[in-house]
Parts: structure tokens; sequence; C-alpha cells
């Protein structure tokens, strides 16, 4: 049999349940009824996010390896000069091409830095810090409140019902339904604008890994692979058993730099598209399943908020 | 693209490298000091036009990333609206939170 108490206590949770999805569809439409942050375009932000974050390096580490290269190459030649005046040119060549191309691997470094900057703002706009903080405040309030009925509750011996936990329920399930939505037009305005500025900027990033391997490319790499086999074949192959065991590291790390080169080219390109499919996920007009989706949001939302009351309750009680 | 005619003078210049490395490596070759000169000249050839493209290209990476730079500026803008939403919310809880303790106060003073 069920008492009393227990079949209140149950009608008071439905009627609360109620009260609080009623809000939420009513800030949820008054907010612009375009749509929350769901669970599944959160996951595909981290995904590109943690893509482009990681990219973002291995350009600059194309150039820091023929930065690298070339020197190498310059002070062979200088191992093999017929004469101490070039011998000391070639050294000083090395050291400044090294600094040219470390200069420009510093550029390049800096401007593809925007893609972790662009990773960083898309998971700070699609966190929920913003709700959880929320919470933190709310929370306070709740027990402040119950906590200042009890305390009144004592003194004039009424027997008020602490509303306080109701409250911050309900303010913390309206909050993060405004909240999300406004993080869900941010999200939509941000991906959109940047996409042009995404392709273009990958599209740069491919020519300049263009210029190091690959179909019509300036053989960058292989041109220095090329230079290290004849200094090694004409003069190289005197010297002692280190400079073989030397040669045949520099060969790994051409081998190396060529991987890199094609793997760049082919995730700019996979970049470039993960990127259109976020937009098309974040920007496609709701249809049933981003619908369900979507009340399945309010629902967490809802169900986080009785959660939070029983835990204000808890806590107060 | 990479320019076809950059490609062919350079794909000349490192043909031309290599010959002449080759003929200096030569120990009866009585002009191997002019061939280091020769050898020197092209390698300089080679960087000079190495490096133009090269530099193209990264000034293409600065300029796009300053297009994406000014969206993720104005992206900012939002993030900070919705943290100002929040420190608001914050705010008015704090207020509701201070009139909750004077009511509890006066209700003890009473």
């Amino acid at each position: 049999m069920i008492d009393f108490v227990t079949v209140n206590e149950l009608k008071n949770g439905i009627k609360f349940k109620s009260l609080l999805i009623i809000l939420l569809l009513l800030t949820f439409c008054l907010s612009g009824c375009v749509g929350l942050l769901t669970e599944s375009q959160v996951t595909e932000i981290k995904k590109f996010s943690s893509a482009s974050n990681s990219y973002s390096d291995y350009p600059g580490a194309v150039i820091n390896s023929h930065a690298d290269l070339s020197f190498h190459n310059q002070l062979t030649n200088a191992s093999s000069s017929v004469d101490g005046k070039n011998a000391f040119g070639f050294i000083e060549k090395g050291i400044e091409k090294h600094k040219r191309l470390t200069g420009l691997e510093k550029r390049t470094d800096n401007a593809c830095g925007i893609l972790r900057s662009y990773s960083a703002i898309l998971d700070k706009l699609s966190s929920d810090t913003y709700t959880a903080d929320t919470q933190a405040s709310l929370e306070k309030l709740g027990s402040q409140l119950d906590h200042s009925i009890q305390e009144y509750n004592e003194i004039s011996k009424s027997s008020l019902t602490t509303f306080g936990s109701l409250i911050a329920a309900t303010l913390r399930g309206v909050s993060s339904i405004y909240i999300k939505n406004r993080q869900h037009k941010a999200i939509k305005m941000a991906v959109t604008e940047a996409d042009p500025a995404i392709e273009e900027i990958m599209n740069a990033i491919t020519e300049l890994l263009e210029m190091y391997a690959g179909e019509n490319s300036l053989d960058i790499i292989q041109a220095e692979k090329d230079d290290l086999q004849t200094w090694y074949e004409t003069s190289g192959y005197k010297q002692p058993l280190s400079t073989a065991i030397w040669v045949a590291e520099e060969l790994e790390r051409i081998e190396s730099v060529l991987i890199l080169v094609e793997k760049s080219k082919n995730a700019a390109v996979n970049l470039q598209k993960a990127h259109k499919i976020l937009i098309t996920k974040i920007e496609k007009k709701t249809d049933l399943k981003d619908t369900i989706e979507i009340i399945e949001t309010l629902v967490e939302e809802v169900e986080a908020a009785k959660n939070f009351k029983e835990k204000l309750d808890k806590k107060n009680s | 693209m990479v320019n076809k005619e950059i490609k062919t003078v350079l794909d000349d210049i490192r043909s031309l490298k290599k010959k002449v490395q080759i003929r200096k490596a030569n120990a009866d070759h009585p002009a191997k000091k002019e061939l280091e000169d020769v050898y020197i000249i092209l390698d300089d050839l080679e960087d000079d036009l190495t490096f133009s493209e090269l530099e193209k290209k990264v000034e293409n990476i600065e300029r796009s990333s300053k297009k994406l730079k000014s969206v993720i500026k104005k992206a900012k803008e939002k993030s900070d609206d919705i943290d100002d939403i929040v420190r608001k919310i914050d705010k008015i809880t704090d207020v509701l939170d201070k009139i909750a303790d004077i009511a509890g106060k006066g209700a003890s003073i009473v």
C-alpha cells in the first residue's frame, strides 16, 4: 500500500516536472526556437577541434626538417671542398639558410596557430562551463532561501514549506536552456563565417606543402636527398663508418619528412571536409532525428534541474 | 599550383649542379676550384628561386590566417556575451541571496 505522504511527494514531483517543462519550452521558444546545442553537435565540434589543434604543427615541422637537411648538406659541401675559403663559405651559407628557414617556420607556426585559437573558441562555446558556473551560484541561493525560511519557521513557530530548492532548480533549467540556445547561435555564426577562411588557409598550407613533395611540386626534399646522394657517391664514401651511419640517419629523416608532407596534404583536405560536415551538422534545418535530439536535450535539462533540486533538498534537510 | 616554368629552371639548375659535383670529384680534373665556384653560383640560384617561392606561400598562409582571426574575434565577443549572461545570473542570485538573508534576519528580529 502506498501511504499518503508518498503519493503527495509523487504529485509534487510531477507538478514540478510539468512546470519545469513548460518554463523550459517557453524559454526555448522565446529565445528564437533556432535550436539547442545537442550532444552530437558537441561531439562533432570536439572531433574537429582536436584534429585542427594537432594539425597546426605539421607545416612548421616540414619547414624545420628542410632547414636541418639543407644545413647538413652545406656542411657536407664544406667537408669535401677543394678550397678553404669556399669551405668556410659553405658553413656560413648553411647557417644563413638555417636561419632563414627557421624564420619562415616561425611565421608559418604563428599563422597556423590561428587554427589552435579557432579550436579553443569552438571548445569554449560548446563547453558546459557556462551552465556549471550558474549552477554553483544557484545552489548557494537555494540553500540560503531554505535556510532563511527554516529560521523564520523556528522563530515564528510557522510551518512554511521551504521552496528555495524549487526556485533554484527552476532558474537552473531556464538559464541553462537560454545559455545553450545562445551557445548554439554563437557556434552557428562562428563555423559559418569561418568556413571560407578555413578553406583559404588549408589551400594556402597545401600550396606550401606542394613545394616540398608530390605531383607538380618543386621537389625540395627530393633535391636535398639528391645533393646528399651525389656528395656521398663522389666524396662522402671515402669518409669513416660514422659518416655512413650519419647518411643512413639522414635518409631515414628524409623518408619521414616525405611521409609527413603527404599526410599533411591529405589531412588538409580532410580537415576542410570535416569543417563542412560540422556546418551541415550545426546549420541544417531540423529533421525528425534532430528534433528528437533537441527534445532529449530539453529532457536532460529537466532531469538535471530535478536532480539539482533533489540535491539541494537533501543538503537543506 | 607550383609554377611550371620555375620547376623547369630548377630542374636544369639541379641537373647542372650534379654534373659539376661529379666532375669536381675527379681527382685529375685541372679546374676543380673553378668547378666549385660554378657549383656555388648554381646553388645560390637554386636557393634564390626556392626561397622566393617559399616566402610567397608563407605570406599566403599569413594572409588567410588574418581572415580567420577576425571570425575568432567575433566568436570571442559572443562568448563574452554568454559570460556576461552568466555573470548577470550570478549577480541576480547574489541579490536574491542577500534578500533572503535579510528576510531571515528580519524574521529573527521580529
